[in-house]
């Protein structure tokens, strides 16, 4: 090994001899190493100072150049200082790169550079002589100089002073080495002024291969998060970091860098750590940034994979009760947070008894305690208000309209009680009562309403209707009327106001008062809407109508007139003909108004595709009109053979997709099935890998055949891969939540086997433990009733879909206005359109 | 991708008013038109959606479960974002940052 050694120094000395000396000097210097031509020349130098002095300038030069060119700025530094006294003058690093007029074999001797290599170099040599010049106080002398000028401008920038920073580097000429420096200074001025587009342009504009433009990466993080572009900034470490220092937030910028890396790699809980530890303000104050944090901590986990989630929670409410610096608001977030957590996994009951708890906290800035607490007792209403779900041993569609009916009206009464001016609470409430078909109530509530928010239309609507329903017609009117003043724009509105008056014009038609009932028609007439697509504005159709009540009245004559001035706004009659054909059972039953001539001219005509759609939004109209099932049934297989014919006279694309998605919908049972099984076999036979039609046979043949759960699922598999290939996003979309529906089916099969009565070990996400806390420090008794074991859900769940699926606003809840009895899982309806 | 924050989008405090709301969002409508920056427009559109009620503010503070932000670091960006001010460093840090950029660049 010595010897070795031994053997390497002896290989690396340098030649004693003068001549031969001078020679490696020059070789190793041409080859570009300049370190072993310094040591050869340093030799030289020794013996003859004045002839090889230039020599050893050039070494140091081409060895400063060559650090400075590799960003080693400190390495750089001795070498400068020995030039300076060798030279007796500083050394600006810009001449380090200046091209040799000798060719005496110094500078003129180096490696040949291409101007690429040159302009690189010459920017480097720039961006040495502004940053060397930092610690030195430029003096009188150079003040002029550019690298003085930046220098001097970036202290302006420093002092906020940024006219004056412009005004240094006013002179700088877009040739000079240093142009890129006032672009940097003019992005920074821009910067820190706020004007981030002209900010923008400038430090995009810096050539890449020098300094400013690294350090224009934190400013562009900054800009790039204003205009709501972060994911194409480069957001490394060092770039985070030093943008929240640039930004006014050096404090907390490390952890925050730190933090996010981790994030970024999946490691949530040591951010979450970090952060806790690193930033004391985090669980105490409400600061914009620590607040902003703290939701980011509290709620990401909801966006989490169930394992990621669980494991962070772990963490997340790992403190609660036990350390003595943990913070009352971060107790507080937690509480609601766990609220939160609970509703997610499906647990009304625990999520109330937290949610009641968390009403002890002080309320958000600004917000009473009362409004507070009146949306939290709404928010649980809510939960009890909302259809329970599907219960997986008692058939997937068997559920209830509203979870718990006792529970959803006390609490909804309760939010009422607490904070009496807001109106979605008692929409809620009157929805509820809607499902439920607590008619004395709603009718109580809605009287109570009309006196509270005697200007909201909705609540005008929902009166009027619920007036006209329980034959109370002029007053009804009047808050219709009252309604459509309010929004004459508003269609539904319009629509229930001529439902009223048609409702009011029957009643009158019924008691022969014609005059009466020609004005409420008069009046119906007058918002009505030419050629409309909705059967209550369509003026045509209310003409039709009026012939009925003509009819009813025994004027065939004006009947007759009526009904053929309704004939010229159609251009199918057979529509008219089965409209008139429902109208005249709905609204005289009793007298049997010829209905059998309509319906025969209706299906009488050509059978068409276009006309059997028709038919079906008449037959949805009329079942909305109270007509009587079993007709409805009866009429729904009428418009199936109808359809089967008009199959074989060709049909559009578009219509046979319509017919068949109505079908499936399963609001006309299995009676469509026919034909619409036919027309698929005839789109698939043009096109039979098209995801669309593959997707609707899978969704057709659940009607009456019972594949094997894992050939639908391959089948499912397949067609979301062709849907990518044609990039069919719905179809896409659409396959995958049919697939992720088979996956709960095929977790409920495994769910249904190890079902035990036994009582949990542990709640999901650590929560056993947290809820054990809290309940101590609140010195809440025992809050858990039995639960089923969770252990073979734990396995399969799926993702946490808290993400996607957000909570239902009260406002939404309150604008399913339904008819539908509690269990009912039929379409519900609106009671805006309800009558006829 | 996380949805921002609607305070954080219009710029205005949680404790704001129907009015603070209104009078951000059409500062802000105006600043960014939707044939100018659609995305933007429909961004600011959607916030206002969400807190423009005192009852939808609520909502969102206590019952929604958008963490606001994406990464840990979105809470510094969108704090600098929103500030009505933003500071220069000191000299030093400055001269000590531009010397790490030149250490840096290779």
């Amino acid at each position: 090994m010595a010897k070795k050694k031994k053997k390497n120094k002896k290989s690396n000395a340098l030649p004693t001899a003068p001549a031969q000396l001078e020679a490696l000097a020059r070789r190793e210097y041409a080859a570009g190493r300049y370190r072993r031509a310094r040591d050869a020349y340093k030799q030289l130098h020794k013996r003859d100072p004045e002839k090889f002095l230039p020599n050893l300038v050039a070494c140091y030069k081409s060895m400063a150049a060559e650090m400075l060119e590799d960003g080693r700025l400190t390495d750089a530094e001795p070498i400068l200082n020995r030039l300076r006294e060798l030279t007796g003058t500083p050394l600006d690093p810009l001449t380090l790169w200046q091209p040799s007029e000798s060719n005496d074999g110094r500078n003129g001797d180096g490696p040949v550079r291409t101007p690429e290599e040159e302009f690189r170099r010459r920017t480097r040599g720039a961006d040495a002589s502004v940053i060397l010049l930092f610690g030195e106080n430029p003096s009188d002398e150079n003040a002029e100089r550019e690298p003085a000028l930046i220098h001097n401008a970036l202290k302006c920038i420093c002092e906020s002073r940024y006219e004056d920073a412009m005004k240094h580097v006013r002179g700088i000429s877009a040739k000079s080495p240093f142009s890129h420096w006032r672009l940097f200074i003019k992005g920074l001025v821009s910067f820190y002024k706020g004007n981030d587009e002209t900010a923008v342009s400038a430090l995009t504009r810096i050539p890449a291969a020098s300094a400013p433009a690294e350090a224009a990466k934190p400013f562009m993080l900054l800009l790039e998060a204003a205009s709501n572009s972060p994911e194409s900034a480069n957001r490394d470490e060092w770039t985070m970091r030093h943008a929240g220092r640039l930004s006014g937030y050096a404090e907390l910028s490390d952890t925050l860098a730190r933090a996010d890396y981790f994030w970024s790699k999946g490691r949530h809980r040591d951010a979450l750590k970090l952060v806790r530890k690193s930033i004391p303000d985090y669980g105490k104050s409400d600061e914009s940034i620590t607040a902003r944090l703290r939701r980011f901590f509290e709620l990401s986990h909801f966006h989490l994979e169930e394992k990621a989630a669980d494991k962070y929670r772990d963490v997340l409410f790992a403190r609660g009760g036990r350390d003595p610096d943990y913070s009352k608001k971060e107790y507080w977030d937690l509480l609601r947070i766990l609220a939160l957590v609970l509703e997610n996994e499906g647990d009304p009951l625990q999520a109330e008894r937290f949610w009641k708890e968390y009403m002890g906290s002080l309320p958000p800035p600004g917000i009473s305690k009362e409004r507070r607490d009146a949306e939290i007792l709404f928010h649980i209403g809510l939960i009890y208000a909302e259809p329970s779900p599907p219960n997986p041993f008692f058939g997937f569609d068997r559920k209830k309209a509203v979870r718990d009916p006792e529970k959803a009206v006390d609490y909804l009464k309760k939010s009422i009680e607490t904070y009496e001016n807001n109106p979605v609470a008692y929409k809620t409430l009157l929805t509820t009562y809607m499902i439920l078909r607590w008619k004395r109530e709603r009718n109580k509530l809605l009287d109570t309403m009309v006196e509270k928010f005697p200007g909201d239309k909705e609540v005008l609507l929902h009166a009027g209707s619920a007036c006209i329903e329980r034959k109370a017609f002029q007053k009804g009117l009047k808050y219709l009327e009252r309604a459509v003043s309010l929004d004459r724009l508003d269609t539904n509105g319009t629509a229930a106001l001529i439902s009223g008056y048609i409702q009011t014009a029957l009643a009158d038609a019924k008691k022969g008062r014609a005059d009466r009932m020609r004005s409420y028609m008069d009046k119906a007439f007058d918002n009505a809407v030419e050629g409309s697509e909705s059967f209550q504005l369509n003026a045509g159709m209310l003409l039709a109508r009026r012939a009925i009540l003509e009819y009813i009245l025994g004027n065939e004559k004006e009947g007759a007139e009526l009904e053929s001035r309704a004939r010229e706004s159609f251009s199918s009659q057979a529509v008219l003909d089965y409209f008139m054909y429902f109208a005249a059972q709905v609204y005289a039953p009793e007298k049997k108004l010829t209905p059998n001539t309509y319906d025969a001219r209706a299906f009488g005509t050509t059978p068409d595709m276009k006309l059997c759609l028709q038919f079906l939004a008449i037959h949805d109209f009329a079942k909305r009109m109270g007509m009587p099932e079993r007709k409805m049934i009866a009429e729904a297989k009428r418009i199936n053979s109808f359809a089967t014919r008009a199959c074989k006279a060709g049909y559009d694309t578009a219509d046979a997709l319509k017919y068949i998605e109505t079908c499936i919908s399963g609001e006309y049972g299995n009676f469509l099935e026919s034909t619409a099984k036919k027309l698929l076999s005839g789109l698939l036979k043009t096109d039979p890998k098209n995801p669309k039609y593959r997707l609707l046979k899978l969704e057709l043949n659940s009607f009456s055949e019972t594949g094997s759960l894992s050939k639908v699922r391959r089948e499912y598999d397949s067609i979301l891969k062709e849907a990518g290939k044609r990039n069919d996003t719905e179809s896409l979309k659409e396959a995958q939540s049919k697939l992720e529906r088979l996956r709960e089916l095929s977790f409920f099969d495994e769910f249904s086997d190890e079902f035990s009565d036994e009582f949990p070990e542990r709640l999901p996400g650590g929560l056993g433990e947290i809820l054990e806390e809290i309940k101590e420090l609140a010195q809440m008794e025992d809050p858990f009733p039995p639960r089923p074991r969770k252990k073979s859900r734990k396995k399969s769940r799926k993702p946490r879909k808290a993400s996607s699926k957000p909570r239902k606003t009260g406002e939404q809840a309150s604008e399913i206005p339904a008819n539908n009895p509690p269990g009912d899982n039929s379409t519900q309806l609106n009671m805006f359109d309800s009558d006829i | 991708m996380t949805e921002r924050n609607p305070f954080d989008v219009l710029g205005v405090m949680p404790g704001a008013t129907d009015e603070d709301v209104r009078r951000a969002y059409l500062a802000l409508v105006r600043k960014h038109p939707p044939d100018i920056a659609p995305r933007r427009f429909a961004e600011i559109n959607e916030a206002n959606e969400r807190i423009k009620t005192e009852q939808k503010r609520l909502e969102y503070e206590l019952f929604s479960t958008e963490p606001g932000i994406e990464r840990p670091f979105d809470a510094l960006l969108e704090q600098a974002r929103t500030s009505a001010e933003r500071t220069p460093p000191d000299y030093n840090t400055m001269m000590r940052f531009l010397r790490e950029c030149m250490n840096r660049k290779k």
